[in-house]
């Protein structure tokens, strides 16, 4: 399933004319299951324009006090297929170890030059044997030295509760021990800081609790995908 | 655009340079011609001038049209490339700007670069930025955070941990939207275009700004693409123009910069196309204004170095001009020349001819039009010439005899006084007359009369053998013979052996004829000086010659009063006014018998009774009218008279017989018996009373002839009388063939005869001849009583003279016979 949408941009950078398109298969992060007594927010992001945003990450941390034990994290995976990082956005929780298998036929030369994770893979195809390890909170902007119109976020959380707006802009984080709690929402053409979207929300033991966000984003910034034998597009 | 057009500074030049050519040829060319200026100089003066200022007239338009299309289309080309310089200069700049943003972005791509630069580490950013700028060869270049401040620059020494804001925040929000951007600004005084790239890892994550440099080179290089002058000039508020790159040369830099002038007002003034004056076309851009500053493309073209382009044109053409003009100016005189300087030969020439030198032709020969006038003009000379030869020999020589005419005579008379009066040498003029030649024409006619005249001109020539000698036929029978170096004497010996020549008598039509003649010698200088006065006087001595019979005579003072009245009788229509009006009369000379002592007979003399001179005794006009012929008028008018009056008388009972006078020439014309026959029956007179006397010379002229008359006159019954006997030269066999009756003793024997043995023994002779011929004898005048005695002692039958009457007129005669008759007792009788 292919689905045709607007990504998600840096902020501040635009280039109007550069029309960014792709495919994004929409995940939904699987979480570990939750205890018994635990609440549900139900999130939705929304732009100013009351459009559903897609590929929010959406953060809770608990007030007050640590984040709080959850499962340690495990490895997640960072696919490059059809010279695009699929996903767009990967949130982990720090300490996480990703993969960055190449799906294509050619080689490509991942990096990122983010504070939260500096780090490259020269030139390579298939996997890597060894996956990098996220374990400092942030943004980590991934791109290829070969493609240059090829960039991915990982969002590495501090927080284990965490997930991804769908493209309904909606995402339901569940198994949170009731209590009060801090919701952030992050996004690759957020406007703003992510700081600037925290709001407290209380989490009930049972049940569930909506939060609505609105975000403002940026004009979408892409660099022009180079034309590809056999494809008349981008 | 500029209005005015340079070009008139430079159009006013070839003007006065024609001028001043003009003006040099036309003080030259009456150099080129001096000395030899004439009519035909100055038409080739005039054809030159002509073609000179023709040709720089046309040569001025010319330039005049060209100059004007020259700075028209120089204008208008310099417009148009300011105008297309204009659009490649902004394309220039544009592409210039592409490339350099794709230069900067493709350096910004670079992955070790982005490394570097993301390092944090602001030591390795700045070597960063400087050895990557070094590859595309920028002047300086930034590194901008997200927020606008610098997080590096090259050519930054130290770090001193401020990240001062970026000057050109506008770039980056202009490349936030557009991805780059650029412009063109000033850092610190230089301009520079400035292009600024995000930094892509992949979004953007920085700035790079990439400064270059705005300098000569770049000038230079959109110069000689554009093909113009491209300046960058720098404003500042504070510090006002500077020209910061140019192609300008130092003083067209400096030109510029002052025509931009001084720093004024808060905005960058503006610059208008016609800052540098007529001369240059500019057009001028705006390429960046930032803060207090801005950078201005000027693009300009020199109008002058457009028009300049044709100069070569104009040299070549102004050399062409010049090159033309002198062509024209050396053909038109070579032309001119070529034919001034025939004509001038040819009138020349024609002034040759016309001073009368026939010597020498035209001096060139050509094949042209002038060739065949001076050939026309050469055959014209030689046709005059020849003429003129002819006109001259018929003007000084006479047709008839080949003989120099009056003109040469003279002439040569004139030549030899001339040389005589130098070397004081005697001249002679001999001037003949031919006697009774006017009989020989009229009775023998003219040709027998031309061949006589050649025949004295052949025998002229024979006597003459000095080559200087000339003889001459001055009209009719006159000659004259010219004798330089000769003394009178010497021309006398000549005039003898003259007449000497012309004894031989001329045989024409087998007719012997005597020529005779009178001349009369005047000799330079005893005679005159002067060639007219030389021939008056020998025409006076030729006169007294012939009068005298003399053969010739030398000139003589006394000859002139002769001479003088002689000329004043000598008009024929005078004297035959004279015979028409009565002015003659006759005079009766009575004439004795001896034998009765009474007056038989009478001479009738003429008389002239000139109205204004009186009388002229006949001696003075009988001569001339013998020799004019006027004497067969007078004869006849004496006939008629004397047989008028002797009829008269004879009515009257007076038996006088009357002797009559006839001449030489009388006698010559055939006419004359069968006239005096009708006279005789006009007035009824009987031949018997008459006689005729006739001169012994007469006969001697021409015997046959007149002896023909005489006998015809005879046998009508006219006796007849010898006149003059003894003067002549009769023969006695002449006069025995004559029918003649009587004897007349010429009076100049008479006269002297009582004290002169010899005319006394001439005079016996002559009366005992005449006796034994059985002729009577008269003797003219008797004077004295002693010669009649001595006469009638001798025997002579009849007296005459004035011893016995002189003559009288007819009214007094008729009293004196009366008187006389009753004296002596005897009259003449009726017989």
């Amino acid at each position: 399933m292919k689905t045709r949408a607007r990504l998600p941009a840096a902020p501040r950078v635009g280039r109007a004319k550069a029309a960014i398109g792709g495919l994004l298969a929409l995940l939904v992060l699987a979480l570990p299951a939750a205890p018994a007594v635990a609440g549900d927010i139900r999130a939705t992001v929304r732009d100013r324009d009351g459009k559903p945003v897609a590929d929010a990450v959406v953060v809770v941390v608990p007030s007050g006090g640590a984040a709080g034990a959850g499962t340690p994290p495990g490895v997640a995976e960072e696919d490059q297929r059809n010279k695009e990082f699929v996903p767009y956005v990967l949130p982990v929780q720090a300490g996480t170890r990703v993969l960055f298998p190449n799906n294509d036929n050619i080689r490509h030369h991942v990096y990122s030059f983010s504070p939260a994770k500096t780090f490259e893979l020269p030139l390579y195809s298939g996997t890597p044997t060894s996956p990098v390890l996220f374990d400092k909170p942030g943004v980590v902007i991934l791109g290829c030295n070969i493609h240059d119109w090829m960039v991915g976020y990982i969002y590495v959380s501090e927080s284990p509760h965490f997930a991804k707006t769908g493209a309904d802009g909606k995402v339901t984080l569940g198994g949170l021990p009731g209590g009060d709690y801090t919701l952030r929402v992050w996004h690759p053409r957020l406007e703003g800081s992510e700081q600037a979207t925290a709001q407290p929300l209380a989490v009930p033991s049972t049940g569930a609790v909506d939060a609505a966000t609105t975000i403002g984003l940026t004009p979408d910034f892409r660099a022009r995908r180079a034309p590809t034998p056999g494809r008349g597009g981008y | 655009m500029a209005a005015q057009i340079p070009g008139s500074c430079w159009s006013s030049r070839p003007l006065h340079a024609a001028g001043a050519l003009l003006k040099r040829a036309h003080s030259a060319l009456p150099q080129l011609f001096a000395g030899r200026v004439s009519m035909t100089r100055f038409v080739a003066h005039q054809v030159i001038v002509f073609v000179a200022l023709l040709l720089v007239a046309i040569q001025l338009v010319t330039l005049l049209a060209l100059n004007w299309a020259v700075s028209e289309n120089a204008r208008e080309s310099v417009r148009k490339e300011v105008e297309v310089g204009r659009r490649i200069f902004v394309r220039m700049m544009e592409d210039r700007t592409q490339q350099l943003t794709t230069a900067a972005s493709v350096l910004v791509s670079d992955f070790g670069l982005r490394q570097a630069l993301m390092s944090s580490d602001h030591a390795t950013i700045v070597s960063a930025l400087n050895n990557h700028g070094a590859r595309i060869g920028a002047a300086k270049m930034m590194l901008i955070g997200l927020d606008r401040r610098v997080l590096g620059e090259t050519a930054a020494h130290g770090n001193n941990g401020e990240r001062p804001a970026f000057p050109f925040a506008h770039l980056i929000a202009d490349a936030e939207r557009k991805g780059a951007a650029s412009t063109i600004a000033l850092i610190g005084h230089a301009p520079f275009q400035l292009v600024v790239v995000p930094v892509l890892a992949p979004v953007p994550v920085a700035w790079v700004m990439v400064a270059f440099s705005v300098d000569n080179k770049l000038a230079q290089d959109l110069g000689l693409l554009t093909g113009l002058d491209v300046s960058f000039a720098t404003w500042g508020r504070e510090r006002g123009w500077n020209v910061a790159a140019t192609t300008l040369p130092p003083p067209g830099a400096s030109a510029l910069l002052g025509a931009l002038g001084p720093p004024a007002g808060t905005a960058v003034p503006p610059i208008a196309p016609d800052l540098l004056g007529a001369d240059f076309l500019l057009s001028a851009a705006v390429l960046g204004r930032e803060h207090e500053g801005a950078v201005v493309a000027i693009l300009q073209d020199s109008l002058r170095d457009a028009i300049a382009r044709f100069d070569g044109l104009r040299v070549i053409l102004l050399a062409l001009a010049a090159f033309s003009l002198g062509a024209t100016v050396a053909g038109s005189l070579l032309i001119a020349r070529s034919i001034s300087r025939p004509v001038s030969a040819l009138a020349e020439f024609a002034r040759r001819m016309e001073r009368g030198e026939y010597d020498q032709g035209p001096p060139e020969t050509r094949s042209d039009e002038l060739g065949e006038l001076a050939a026309s003009f050469n055959r014209m000379r030689l046709a005059i010439a020849a003429r003129e030869q002819q006109i001259k020999s018929m003007a000084l020589q006479d047709a008839l005899t080949g003989l120099p005419n009056r003109a040469l005579f003279n002439e040569r008379l004139q030549q030899a006084l001339g040389l005589a009066r130098r070397v004081a040498q005697p001249v002679s003029v001999l001037l003949i007359d031919l006697n009774r030649f006017k009989e020989v024409n009229d009775t023998l006619g003219h040709h027998v009369g031309d061949r006589l005249l050649c025949e004295v001109a052949e025998r002229l020539r024979s006597v003459l053998v000095r080559a200087s000698d000339t003889p001459a036929r001055l009209g009719g029978d006159e000659f004259a013979v010219l004798l330089p170096t000769a003394s009178a004497a010497m021309a006398g010996a000549t005039a003898f052996k003259i007449l000497q020549a012309f004894e031989a008598p001329v045989l024409v039509e087998g007719r012997q004829l005597d020529v005779s003649g009178s001349i009369g010698i005047a000799t330079f200088p005893e005679h005159g000086d002067d060639p007219n006065v030389l021939m008056s006087r020998a025409d006076a001595a030729m006169y007294v010659a012939k009068r005298k019979r003399m053969g010739c005579a030398v000139y003589d003072v006394s000859f002139d009063t002769e001479v003088e009245n002689h000329g004043r009788l000598s008009l024929t229509g005078e004297l035959r006014q004279a015979v028409e009006e009565d002015q003659l009369v006759l005079h009766y000379q009575p004439r004795l018998d001896l034998a009765s002592g009474a007056i038989t007979g009478v001479e009738a003399l003429v008389r002239w009774q000139h109205p204004v001179r009186g009388f002229v005794p006949p001696d003075q006009f009988i001569p001339f009218a013998e020799q004019t012929g006027c004497i067969r008028e007078i004869t006849q008018w004496v006939i008629g008279r004397a047989f008028e009056q002797c009829a008269r008388w004879r009515a009257d009972g007076l038996a006088l017989q009357v002797s009559i006078n006839l001449s030489a020439r009388d006698l010559l014309g055939a006419e004359l018996p069968q006239r005096i026959a009708e006279l005789l029956s006009m007035h009824g007179a009987s031949p018997q009373w008459f006689l005729l006397e006739i001169t012994e010379s007469a006969i001697v002229d021409d015997p046959a002839r007149a002896l023909e008359t005489v006998t015809r006159l005879h046998e009508m019954g006219f006796g007849l009388s010898i006149d003059d006997f003894g003067t002549g030269y009769s023969s006695l066999a002449q006069l025995k063939r004559l029918p003649v009756a009587e004897l007349k003793i010429d009076k100049s024997f008479v006269l002297d005869m009582a004290h002169d043995p010899d005319d006394m023994t001439i005079v016996r002779s002559v009366i005992d001849l005449a006796h034994n011929m059985g002729l009577s004898v008269v003797a003219e005048g008797v004077e004295t009583d002693e010669v009649r005695q001595l006469l009638h002692h001798l025997g002579c039958d009849c007296l005459q003279g004035y011893f016995i009457c002189r003559p009288l007129p007819a009214a007094q005669l008729e009293p004196w016979l009366a008187r006389d008759a009753a004296q002596h007792g005897t009259t003449a009788k009726e017989t």
